[in-house]
């Protein structure tokens, strides 16, 4: 293990509902090593300087989303976030906006869920029989893959471009950039056959047209999903659908 | 209506908007007779402009789109902000529409009477 570089002063929101009436910052001084991350930082709190403080982690690689939070204003995964990289002594922490906080850092991922869900986000087939006894495999070229739908299916549904999006902040029902770009992934995969049933969720007053194009969610997605461009395809499609046009 | 149909007009108006507008703001007459910028935006230029046909097409045209882009967005903020319950939504946009038909009302009476002046 490298040795201790710096210290570096963690400012960190916490709010405990059952406790506290509104959120409040705490520091706490961590021992910095070269390639450590705020994912160690905040363990490293927990284990030696207050074990009350809450926050979700789980892969500490990057892949599953776990430790989506605003860092230094910023929408980051905190296991991906190099202390160092951040070039202050000052780092605040705080839980990622437009949702509900639970506890601390950790907060309630439900609106997430429920508007990915919408979308239905797998295969829809018509041959039903095909799919409870497969004889063969649903044929795809490297293009259909590469060219179509590979950057939208890194999403990791981490949730930090709900986060960013100024549209999820103000419209409550807005389906935001998680459920559309999974539609167009989905819409735009040759196996699938399910864009109708996509198109009449996404097509209506808090679907793909409420996205003004502040691309927020672009830039703080850790995948480079580009969720923005996503959208953008998604009404390209719709119009063309409507229009009678080859996608 | 799908929404996708509401946003198509709005994009269809928006170009109308983009010709109709630099018409309005810069007269073609002056490109065509030569008359000085002054003049054309003046009581008399636009009174001349009024009586012709092409200018009350043109204006019509005009109006409609600028009956419909700006309450459609107008729409799409209330519900963004306001929405949530289809009864509001559904209030928003009684209400947007109302006001743009006013708005053309209007502007159809003024043009037309300036026409047939």
């Amino acid at each position: 293990m490298s040795k201790e570089i710096m210290e570096v002063t963690f400012r960190i929101q916490r709010f405990d509902p059952a406790k506290d009436r509104y959120p409040y910052f705490r520091e706490y001084r961590v021992p910095v090593r070269r390639g450590m991350t705020v994912l160690e930082a905040l363990i490293y709190i927990k284990e030696n300087l207050d074990a009350t403080l809450s926050f979700r982690y789980s892969c500490r690689s990057a892949v599953c989303g776990s430790c989506g939070m605003l860092i230094n204003g910023v929408q980051r995964l905190a296991c991906a976030t190099q202390i160092l990289e951040l070039n202050t002594d000052v780092i605040e922490v705080a839980p990622m906006p437009n949702y509900p906080v639970i506890k601390d850092l950790i907060v309630d991922l439900t609106r997430l869920f429920e508007t990915h869900r919408k979308v239905k986000p797998f295969l829809i087939r018509k041959d039903i029989k095909e799919q409870e006894e497969p004889t063969k495999e649903y044929y795809q070229t490297w293009k259909d893959i590469v060219d179509r739908i590979l950057q939208f299916t890194y999403c990791i549904k981490c949730g930090m471009c709900l986060s960013a999006c100024p549209t999820v902040g103000y419209d409550k029902e807005y389906l935001g950039p998680v459920a559309l770009t999974q539609a167009f992934r989905y819409i735009a995969d040759t196996r699938d056959e399910g864009a109708n049933e996509r198109i009449k969720v996404v097509d209506s007053p808090h679907g793909c047209w409420n996205c003004h194009f502040a691309a927020s969610c672009s830039e703080v997605c850790p995948k480079g999903v580009d969720p923005a461009l996503a959208i953008q395809l998604l009404k390209k499609v719709i119009i063309k659908r409507k229009l009678g046009l080859k996608i | 209506m799908r929404e996708s149909t509401l946003w198509l007009f709005d994009i269809i108006a928006a170009i109308i908007l983009v010709i109709t507008v630099l018409i309005h703001i810069f007269p073609f007459s002056t490109l065509i007779s030569g008359i000085g910028i002054k003049e054309a935006v003046g009581i008399n230029g636009i009174i001349e402009r009024g009586k012709s046909l092409t200018y009350l097409v043109t204006y019509i045209i005009f109006l409609a789109a600028i009956s419909y882009h700006p309450f459609y967005r107008l729409r799409l903020m209330l519900i963004e902000y306001f929405g949530g319950n289809s009864v509001r939504e559904k209030i928003i946009s009684i209400g947007c529409l109302i006001a743009a038909i006013i708005l053309l009302v209007l502007g159809l009476y003024a043009t037309i009477v300036l026409y047939l002046q």
